[in-house]
Formats: structure tokens, C-alpha cells, sequence
């Protein structure tokens, strides 16, 4: 839905541009679809991020001794908020260069924010419970969106021209966890498939 | 770093040379709902077989012989308050009431109320992909894959497997220890190592009574009592066994390594030595030279399903040499088991486990023989009722030979089924 909110927004405030919607699904390499993988349209030219996009609210949550959601895709320039909905405190912290931060300790019906000016991925962590991980991916072009169970997004509003289709996932076995494919954006778009390679992890089972 | 964080950092590692902690106030966190868990472990069990190993037997599970009843388990309260941002102190008091009681006179009485592990743990917020922490007290050596529960207990059988009920009975340390983990890639290596004193006495119930499978673990004030009748005992051992004895004044070590690759597994390697001295006795404690390795497998084939597996081959020895240049008493030991679980969407978990385990004695078997081998299987079913209420059921069977029941008029081929039903009332 949050990445929906983003391009509607695009589409109302660049009505000269001619534009039209992109589906993409992602599966894995037996057909699954996978969630959580984040799908990026960069025009070449570039393409500005409008401050409504930016300002949108992006939330990670802690919750039942887990961030949630597991992925989240933020443009640059964006402020995200983490709310700690846990009876336990957290001390959420990032060494990732894209935006190294600590949050120290805070507790239920709390919350804090950062704001990610650089592109790139924040590894989470929490130093109080190892198990806790996810992540923020930050990119630079406001048509993005995150697959769900289905593996399926509509990037909408993407702008007639050439630009490159990206699919990023954190336990995606390529390049820097991503594959990308050249296109040129029409006034209709074929939906485009990705067939990727993402790895199992070992789920925490939490404490009893 | 800012001057606060200085300060905290300061601060957190006078904590751990035993300095107050008291600037950081902030941060301190004393007796808030997540600093305190408490439980009361409520068993009804049924037992066949020979006598229980806790009666002076040689049973291989926790409740011996014709048991029928209603026991307490165990009462516990762990308490893990917070004195600096990343500083915290984690302590399990247990209150185990039918705990092992030794006959000999010249023993203390053991003691019902004992401290498990009690260590202050600092563990700065990470800036790289290098994560380190330190912990000092008592605590047991990072071996079980089973224990990843609050409090050091199980969280798929009530019955640890035979590696993991002696870790708990016979190897708590006193000790200081590092932890480094480093990313390398898509690569997770960790590294451990540490300094102790204490547990010196290592093995000897392993050596004198043989491997066993039960949840009784250890605390400061524990003695464990050996087999009555054994006939090769020196006369200088007592009838129990103290885990936390200090006999020699040296210090032991562990190391481990975990690997994680990026495939849902993890993969861990220990290799523990107690350095004893085996020609020293103290207080009716000798000194047992024991080391092990222990390798542990975790692999999830599916978010439901785990399987857990150790393998542990280790040696001890006491008393002055004998013959071909072993010790009086010498032996090797080895056990693996292998477990799977599978959870289900309600939070109940099914687990099985099959245990195999032996141990060659390598001097003196005419006199004092103390070789055993022996298979244990395992079926459990755990299941939270409600907030404040687990369940469980759990059937083990135990077959086992050791030629030393002899000396108690038994068979040495003995088999013992063990059934429990649990209810776990916690905070």
C-alpha cells in the first residue's frame, strides 16, 4: 500500500508526462513467488522523488521480539519511525554505510526516526536480541514497490523512455543481492517476470 | 563516540571488574516486567527400572525405579536487570526440592536452593561487522544446541539428551569469556574462548555412574552422589561429586567456533579442557584431567521442521598411573543424538530424539570396570495453554549395559521407560 501511495501521487503531479503502469512478479527459481523482494523503475534521465513521496510515512515496527515488515523500501530522503510495541525494550543500531545509526534502549509505545539521505541498505539489528533482523532498502527513484506473498507489484505512472528494472532482495543470490533488466517504457507495458535465486535463513523460534 | 557514550563505555567496563555502575542512571533497569521471569516446573511421573541414579542407582532418567507421583521439578527465578546500556546481569536461582541427597555422612548436605549461572555480560552496540562481548561469572560453557530456553532449559523435550544432561549436571564453570562474530561475505564466523576456575571434579559421575538423560542441572551449592557399592572407589572420595570444586588452582579453557553459512544451517565446534590436576584430592574431591569435543549441527529443512544433532567424544582422567601408562582411572567417552521437531501454527512442538552413547574404560577394568554403552529414544509434545501456562508429555526409554551393576546384585543390561506430564506456570 505504501508503495501504491508514492506513485499515485506521481502520476497526479507529472500529468504532462505520458505514462503508463508496469506488473512485475518475481519468483524463485521452482516458480514460488517471493515476497519481500523490492522492484525499482530508474528512468534514464533521472527522475526526481516529489517531496509528498518523500514525506509519506514509512514505518518499521518491533513487535512479538521481531522487526516488521522484514523488508522496507524507502526513497531517499525519507524518515522512517520505529515504533517499539514490545513489553521489552530494544536498542535498535545499524552499522551499514548506507546509514550507520543506533537508536539506544526505548520501550513500549515508544518511538524513534531516522531520516536516510543515501541510497543504498541498512542491515538491522538489535543489540539486545540477536535474532531481530531486517531491512531498509534505500533507493533513488520514486517508482518502487515491495512484493508480498504473491510476488506481484504494479509499479504505476512509469514515464515512456528507457530505464532499467531492478529487483533487489537481501538474500538474493546475485551481485549485491540484485538483477536488473534494460527496458524501454511504452504507452502500454508488457508485465515482465524475474526468475531469481533467494536463500532459505533459519527463522528464529523466539523463547518460551 | 560522544563524551555520554564514553562515559558509558567507561562505565560498563568498570561494571565488569565488579566497580559500580552507577552514572548511565538512565539506562539502569532493575525490576521491570522484562528483568524478571519466574516459573514453577509441576511434573506427574512414571518410571520403571532399576534404582534411580539420584538414590545411590545406576538409572539412566531423572525419576528411578517403580516412581509413581506428583513431583516439583524445579521453581526458578531469573533475574537479568540491566546496569548500563550495555551491561546486564543475568542470574537463575533455583529451587529443585528432591535434589540429589547423598547417604555419606562426610558430605554437606546438598542443598535444595542453588545459584545456576550468575555473570554480568557487556556487549557494546556493533559499528562494524565485527560484534564482540564479554561475560564474566558463572555460567554453562555455550555446548547444548537444546537450551535456548529462559533460564537454560529445553524448549523441545523435557529430557535433554544425554550430552546435554551431563553439560548441565557436571560442566558449570566460573570463569571469564570473549565472543567475536564477524561477517566474512555471506558468511557468519564466530569465535569463542575462555578462562575458568572450578569444575575440576569434571566427569566423575560420568566415569562412576555412566551417561544419563534428565533435567537436574547444577548450581553452586550441587553434589551429585556416586553409585553405592562401587567396589574400586578410592577411600578418599567422597559419596558425591561437588561440579564447582576448585581441587588443583589451574585454570581450564574452552574455545568454540559457529559458522553460518548462507543456507539454514549453523554449525558449531568446542573443544573444552578442565586442565585438572588427577593426583590431587581435596575435601573428599579429586581432580579429573577431562576434555571433549563437541560438534553441533542445527539445520532447519523447512520454517516448521529443525534438526538438531551433537556429537561429543571427550576423555578424563584420575590417579596415579597403573598399567601401559593410564591412569588409575581412565576412560573415553562418546555420545550423539539426533532430534527433530516440528512446530506447529498453535505454538505446540513434536519432537524426536535418539540417543546413542558409550564409554571404554581404559585401566583397571578387573577392579573397577566402567564401560558402558547404551541407546536412548525420546518422543515429546510441549504446548503453550495459555499466557502463563505450558504443557508437556514425554516418553524416554533408556537401554543400556554396564558391567559395574554387578556390584549392585543387578543385571548389567538394564532398560527403563520414563513417563512425565508437565505443567510449567511462569511469569
Amino acid at each position: 500500500m505504501k508503495a501504491v501511495f508514492p506513485s499515485l501521487i506521481v502520476l497526479l503531479a507529472a500529468p504532462a508526462v505520458q505514462a503508463a503502469d508496469l506488473s512485475v512478479t518475481v519468483n524463485d527459481a521452482g516458480g514460488k513467488p517471493v515476497s519481500f523482494a523490492v522492484v525499482t523503475w530508474t528512468p534514464k534521465a533521472g527522475a526526481a522523488i516529489p517531496a509528498a513521496v518523500k514525506s509519506a510515512q514509512y514505518v518499521m515496527t518491533q513487535k512479538n521480539v521481531q522487526f516488521a515488515p522484514f523488508v522496507l523500501a524507502v526513497p531517499v530522503g525519507a524518515t522512517v519511525s520505529f515504533p517499539n510495541q514490545d513489553r521489552v525494550n530494544h536498542h535498535v543500531y545499524s552499522f551499514s554505510p548506507a546509514m550507520p545509526f543506533q537508536l539506544p534502549l526505548y520501550g513500549k509505545g515508544q518511538t524513534r526516526t531516522v531520516t536516510f539521505t543515501k541510497a543504498g541498505t541498512d542491515a538491522l539489528g538489535c543489540n539486545i536480541h540477536d535474532s531481530m533482523s531486517a531491512y531498509i532498502h534505500i533507493v533513488n527513484t520514486p517508482y518502487f514497490a515491495t512484493t508480498g506473498a504473491d510476488g506481484k507489484i504494479v509499479l504505476k505512472g512509469v514515464p515512456e523512455g528507457a530505464g532499467a528494472l531492478k529487483v533487489w532482495h537481501p538474500l538474493m543470490d546475485a551481485p549485491d543481492h540484485e538483477v536488473a533488466k534494460a527496458l524501454t517504457a511504452g504507452k502500454t507495458n508488457a508485465p515482465q517476470t524475474f526468475a531469481v535465486k533467494v536463500r532459505a535463513r533459519l527463522t528464529p523460534n523466539g523463547s518460551y | 563516540m560522544t563524551p555520554t557514550r564514553r562515559l558509558c563505555l567507561a562505565v560498563s567496563a568498570a561494571a565488569l571488574t565488579g566497580l559500580a555502575a552507577l552514572p548511565c542512571l538512565a539506562e539502569v533497569q532493575l525490576f521491570q516486567p522484562e528483568n524478571v521471569k519466574a516459573w514453577a516446573d509441576v511434573r506427574l511421573s512414571l518410571s520403571d527400572g532399576e534404582r534411580g541414579w539420584r538414590d545411590g542407582g545406576f538409572g539412566k532418567t531423572r525419576y528411578g525405579g517403580d516412581d509413581v507421583g506428583a513431583h516439583l521439578a524445579q521453581a526458578a527465578v531469573v533475574w537479568q536487570p540491566r546496569l548500563a546500556d550495555t551491561v546486564t546481569a543475568h542470574i537463575i536461582a533455583q529451587y529443585v526440592p528432591d535434589s540429589p541427597r547423598s547417604d555419606s555422612p562426610s558430605s554437606d548436605a546438598n542443598e535444595a536452593f542453588g545459584i545456576e549461572e550468575a555473570f554480568v555480560k557487556w556487549k557494546p552496540v556493533p559499528t562494524s561487522a565485527i560484534r564482540y562481548s564479554l561475560r564474566a561469572g558463572q555460567f554453562f560453557p555455550p555446548v547444548s544446541l537444546e537450551h535456548d530456553g529462559a533460564g537454560w532449559t529445553t524448549t523441545r523435550t523435557l529430557t535433554p539428551s544425554a550430552i546435554n544432561s551431563w553439560i548441565g549436571e557436571e560442566v558449570l564453570v566460573q570463569g571469564l569469556e570473549g565472543n567475536v562474530q564477524a561477517q566474512m561475505g555471506d558468511h557468519g564466523l564466530g569465535l569463542t574462548l575462555a578462562g575458568f576456575t572450578k569444575n575440576d571434579t569434571s566427569a566423575t559421575i560420568l566415569t562412576w555412574r555412566g551417561w544419563a538423560l534428565h533435567d537436574v542441572t547444577a548450581a553452586e551449592s550441587t553434589a551429585l552422589p556416586l553409585p553405592s557399592d562401587l567396589p574400586g572407589l578410592p577411600r578418599s572420595q567422597a559419596m558425591i561429586s561437588k561440579p564447582l570444586a576448585e581441587v588443583d588452582g589451574r585454570l581450564g579453557y574452552y574455545a568454540r567456533i559457529d559458522w553460518r553459512p548462507p543456507v539454514p544451517i549453523r554449525v558449531d565446534l568446542e573443544f573444552y579442557d578442565n586442565q585438572g590436576n588427577p593426583e590431587i584430592v581435596r575435601n573428599g574431591q579429586y581432580g579429573w584431567a577431562t576434555r571433549f569435543y563437541n560438534l553441533g549441527i542445527l539445520y532447519q529443512p523447512a520454517s516448521d521442521w529443525e534438526i538438531l544433532s551433537q556429537y561429543m567424544t571427550g576423555a578424563t582422567a584420575m590417579g596415579g598411573t597403573v598399567d601401559k601408562g593410564a591412569r588409575a582411572f581412565e576412560i573415553r567417552y562418546d555420545s550423539i543424538y539426533l532430534l527433530a521437531t516440528r512446530r506447529f501454527e498453535d505454538g505446540s512442538r513434536l519432537s524426536g530424539r535418539f540417543d546413542a552413547f558409550a564409554v571404554k574404560d581404559l585401566s583397571w577394568r578387573k577392579r573397577d570396570d566402567n564401560t558402558e554403552k547404551g541407546h536412548a529414544a525420546t518422543l515429546a509434545w510441549m504446548r503453550p495453554l495459555t499466557e502463563h501456562l505450558d504443557m508437556a508429555a514425554e516418553v524416554v526409554h533408556v537401554q543400556s549395559f554396564r558391567p559395574a551393576r554387578v556390584a549392585q546384585g543387578l543385571d548389567p543390561r538394564q532398560s527403563q521407560t520414563q513417563v512425565q506430564v508437565a505443567l510449567k506456570i511462569h511469569l
